[in-house]
């Protein structure tokens, strides 16, 4: 999710470049250097096809015709609802979000000290699963007719008069709330990384000048932990803003609309409207654009932030058994709960609203996995496009990250547009991402509509900031000492890369493919603009089973993409260690 | 000022784990400056950490003049907050988003001190510590020694009733390191408070404490003024601990006093019992060397075999000579009026019986004058 924290570690890293004087360089110097330079403006030409093409098609094909196309976006029916939906989704969403996280962060912080690894994981679970398999866990729960915590909230003598609710799943404030939880393992995973490194002892230092509990919260760690928590809202609203997943399956059905969904509207009908789309897009752009701006403005002056971490143990953050309390019932919440539903449907006969075990059937798993070629294809899509899309980045993602590090063998503006270039993905909203996509890979030269080579081009690009933060981390983990040892024993770059930095970052690498398999696992917002009715992933076809009423065979679905996704968490873990959750 | 008492302290971290402090018992008297010295792990500053209250200790007492802080055995354990200490850490812990100012007058708004006074505290605590000038700063706009001063400023200025060092010289460079001492010890002459102060290093432990405890494993395994530390240490381990360099065993065998060094020679062993067996410490500037012809004098107590000198390094005011004996090795500082031994020269190696420091079954042993 971070760029802006491998950006920082690059800037850090950002020594002016050392000139050699040009007299004294040899015929070979001079022919070596030219081809390393050679070789960085390729990869920049790579990664700059991949990511700016697709924008860049459309945003010309938006402004072709002047600006027609926000006068018909003005005209659209409804526009100033959709408008104001989804800025109150993202505000309301992210606001939910980020006090839910940052209290979560604390309370894993004064957890019961044995307790404390636990809880560092346990708010991160909901990332496990994937959105649409939650959401459609929410469905069967509060559905106001069938949901099976509605049914049961009407038996009690509060609610016994009511034939439907007392809670609607489809409504904004369910949508709000359902994003928020959605949202909350991001702030969390901020703010939790933000208060390890402050460390206690500047509680400490607070605690033996006479501060007590209230006060060190509310002068020392609160300031110190806003760079974490703005960077956190800054994310959390963007991922509010092109929310996707939450408003087409909960919105649709009251008329809620939002910019995302209306986009995906475009995409149904033929031909398709792609200035219009484009449009729609646009305050999507311009709000990324402007986060990052405010971001700086906020932050301020980074000095107050640089903080000394102490390692020393410490009681001054008093454990408390309330905290383990509040995480359980998050956990419970957000992922226990959407997930018990999803089980109990998946094995039911229908999805009546009445808890009844004794009908219980494995017949829905026979029929997803034996009698609808449909889905098993769908599911094989999913792993041979996310196999061939991880194969392209892992490379591609390690070149860049090297880049990152280069001091001497790439110009600085070179490195810095390959930073900015491969950040970029992160900034703008998977929906605007697979639209353009749509756009600009279905017609001349590129005419992939139809064919599986549009989700492996669409995850490639989605997938490029990952692959380059994550293999930057562990090229850094391992340290510069090491390469440098390599070259000052007279390796060249080639031996040094082969010999040294591929054998060190292995388990890195591994780690990020596992990763990066279950994050395209999840996708579905841009996998849904992107597909055609023959090639369909796990995400797409349970959205079609989903319209098409088939609610068992749906939650069989998306048990699934959890138990896939769960392997490759665990696959993650036992590679890179039991905090790879933490680098999603 | 007040007085620091604690007793039977103990701290574990686990069940089956050494304690990190294991039942000690310690007075420290109002105005005192009291250093706990050992090395990395030996628990010193883990006792300093249960006297803060950052540390819950296992069981025992502490208290600050009449007021219990901590008592295991009633359940009384007064929050950091609330024990009216002072304290310096040893990465400084600066708030770095706050100016030097706000840092400093921190414990003045925690204590709610009356915000008339507050301005005026901070100022006469920054001039204490001669940084008037930094006032408007931040943290990370100050060298290392600056961040110190205001730490210290900071642990100052509300006048604690205990003040508690920990390390906080050990990231400073050394010119720094003695100039920031010699301030440390001028403040506490002037200000007269009861401190405690952990430290591995004893060049500092010795020029800053009025008394010095130097701990081992958990627990205290000599106390006493520095002089009494330097010149008598009470076991083997705080001789080593100390560095004192040389150090070998003797024992009676065959009708000789032989030991590591080879058989043993002088008027010192006709005191010792004959059925122990003794280690002996002594600091390279207290062993004399002579030229193998030379004759004994009388204040040559205890003579060691004759050795050769296989290195010689001039350090300035002195020659710091390696003789091997037997295969052993011994250090030897001599100041140059002396003369100078040439490598390779055959040298004989004699100490005086007050330089000897004699231990037998690791307990000291007076050695009769």
């Amino acid at each position: 999710m971070s760029t802006e924290v491998a950006r920082d570690v690059v800037a850090a890293d950002a020594q002016p470049r050392r000139r050699t004087s040009r007299q004294y360089r040899s015929g070979r110097e001079r022919e070596r250097s030219r081809r390393s330079a050679l070789w960085w403006l390729t990869v920049l030409a790579a990664v700059g096809f991949l990511v700016w093409f697709p924008i860049v098609q459309l945003e010309r094909d938006a402004f072709s015709g002047g600006l027609s196309a926000f006068e018909r976006m003005a005209d659209l029916p409804r526009i100033g609802e959709t408008l104001r939906s989804t800025v109150l989704l993202a505000l309301l969403s992210s606001a939910f979000a980020v006090v839910l996280g940052t209290y979560l962060a604390w309370c894993a912080a004064t957890l019961p000290r044995r307790l404390r690894r636990l809880g560092q994981i346990v708010p991160l679970l909901p990332l496990v699963v994937p959105a649409v398999a939650a959401v459609t866990g929410w469905i069967f729960l509060l559905s106001p007719s069938v949901g099976y915590l509605n049914a049961a909230l009407r038996k009690t003598p509060f609610f016994d008069h009511l034939t439907e609710g007392p809670l609607n799943v489809y409504s904004l404030p369910a949508m709000i709330l359902i994003t928020g939880l959605l949202l909350t393992s991001f702030v969390f995973l901020y703010v939790q990384t933000g208060l390890r490194s402050i460390g206690e002892e500047y509680e400490a230092a607070a605690a033996v000048s006479g501060a007590g509990p209230m006060r060190r919260f509310f002068t020392i760690t609160l300031p110190l932990l806003r760079p974490s928590i703005v960077h956190a809202a800054g994310i959390v609203f963007l991922l509010g803003m092109g929310q996707f997943t939450v408003p087409l399956l909960l919105g649709r059905n009251q008329g809620v609309d939002v910019l995302t969904t209306e986009m995906y509207r475009l995409t149904l009908t033929y031909p398709i409207d792609y200035p219009l789309g484009a449009a729609l897009g646009s305050p999507l752009l311009i709000a990324g654009l402007l986060l990052i701006i405010l971001q700086r403005v906020i932050i301020g002056d980074q000095r107050r932030f640089v903080v000394v971490s102490a390692r020393s143990r410490n009681d001054v953050r008093k454990p408390r058994r309330g905290s383990a309390v509040v995480i359980l019932t998050y956990f419970v919440l957000s992922t226990v709960l959407p997930l018990l539903a999803l089980i109990y449907v998946a094995f039911s006969r229908y999805w009546s609203g009445d808890l009844d075990f004794s009908g219980m059937t494995t017949a829905n798993f026979e029929e997803v996995l034996f009698h609808r070629p449909q889905l098993t294809d769908a599911i094989w899509n999913s792993v041979s496009t996310a196999t061939v899309a991880v194969l392209i980045v892992i490379p591609l993602g390690f070149a860049c990250a090297y880049a990152a590090l280069q001091t001497t063998s790439i110009h600085p503006r070179t490195r810095r547009l390959i930073d900015i270039t491969v950040g970029l993905p992160v900034a703008i909203p998977a929906a605007l991402f697979g639209f353009a996509m749509l756009f600009a890979y279905t017609r001349a030269p590129f005419q992939l509509y139809g064919t599986t080579a549009i989700l492996v081009v669409t995850y490639v690009t989605l997938m490029l900031p990952h692959g380059t933060r994550l293999q930057l981390s562990s090229l850094i983990a391992t340290g510069q000492e090491f390469r440098e040892a390599s070259r000052a024993s007279g390796a060249g770059p080639i031996r040094t890369f082969l010999f040294v930095l591929l054998p060190m970052s292995r388990k890195g690498i591994a780690a990020a493919a596992a990763i990066m398999f279950v994050l395209l696992f999840h996708e579905f917002t841009a996998s849904l603009m992107v597909r055609s009715s023959q090639t369909q992933v796990m995400g797409s076809i349970l959205y079609d089973i989903y319209t098409g009423g088939l609610y068992p065979q749906v939650a069989v679905m998306a048990l699934i993409m959890v138990v896939v996704t769960m392997a490759g968490v665990g696959a993650a873990m036992a590679i890179g260690g039991s905090d790879a959750l933490e680098k999603m | 000022m007040r007085e620091v008492r604690i007793e039977s302290l103990v701290k574990k971290y686990g069940k089956d784990l050494a304690p990190a402090v294991d039942s000690v018992d310690l007075q420290v008297a109002a105005g005192e400056f009291l250093v706990l010295l050992g090395p990395s792990g030996c628990g010193k500053t883990t006792l300093l950490r249960c006297l803060a209250g950052l540390e819950r200790p296992t069981s025992g007492t502490i208290s600050f003049g009449e007021e219990t802080v901590f008592d295991a055995a009633e359940g009384t354990s007064l929050p950091p907050e609330r024990r009216q200490i002072g304290m310096v850490f040893q990465n400084y812990s600066l708030w770095p988003h706050m100016s030097v100012a706000k840092n400093v007058g921190y414990p003045l708004r925690a204590r709610r001190v009356p915000r008339a006074d507050q301005a005026s505290r901070v100022d006469k605590a920054l001039r204490t510590v001669q940084c008037e000038a930094l006032a408007k700063r931040l943290p990370a706009q100050l060298s290392g020694g600056q961040q110190q001063r205001i730490a210290l400023a900071r642990a100052l200025v509300a006048d604690p009733q205990v003040m508690l060092l920990d390390e906080p010289l050990s990231n400073l460079d050394a010119l720094l390191r003695v100039d920031l001492r010699d301030q440390l010890r001028d403040l506490h002459r002037e200000l007269g408070f009861t401190s405690i102060y952990v430290t591995h290093d004893q060049s500092e432990a010795f020029t800053l404490g009025t008394r010095v405890a130097v701990m081992r494993a958990g627990r205290i395994e000599q106390l006493g003024t520095p002089e009494e530390v330097y010149t008598n240490p009470a076991s083997e381990y705080v001789a080593s601990f100390l560095g004192i360099r040389n150090s070998f065993s003797l024992h009676r065998e065959g009708g000789q006093w032989r030991g590591s060094l080879g058989v043993l020679d002088g008027a010192l062993l006709d005191s010792l019992d004959r059925s122990q067996e003794y280690r002996c410490f002594t600091r390279p500037e207290h062993i004399r060397l002579r030229t193998a012809d030379a004759p004994a004098t009388d204040s040559d107590t205890l003579v060691l075999p004759a050795g050769r000198v296989v290195d010689a390094v001039f350090a300035g005011s002195a020659v710091e000579y390696v003789v091997a004996i037997d295969g052993e090795t011994v250090h030897a500082t001599s100041t140059s009026s002396h003369g100078r031994f040439a490598i390779g020269q055959t040298v004989q190696c004699s100490i005086d019986a007050e330089h000897c420091i004699l231990y037998s079954d690791q307990v000291r042993v007076p050695v009769p004058a």
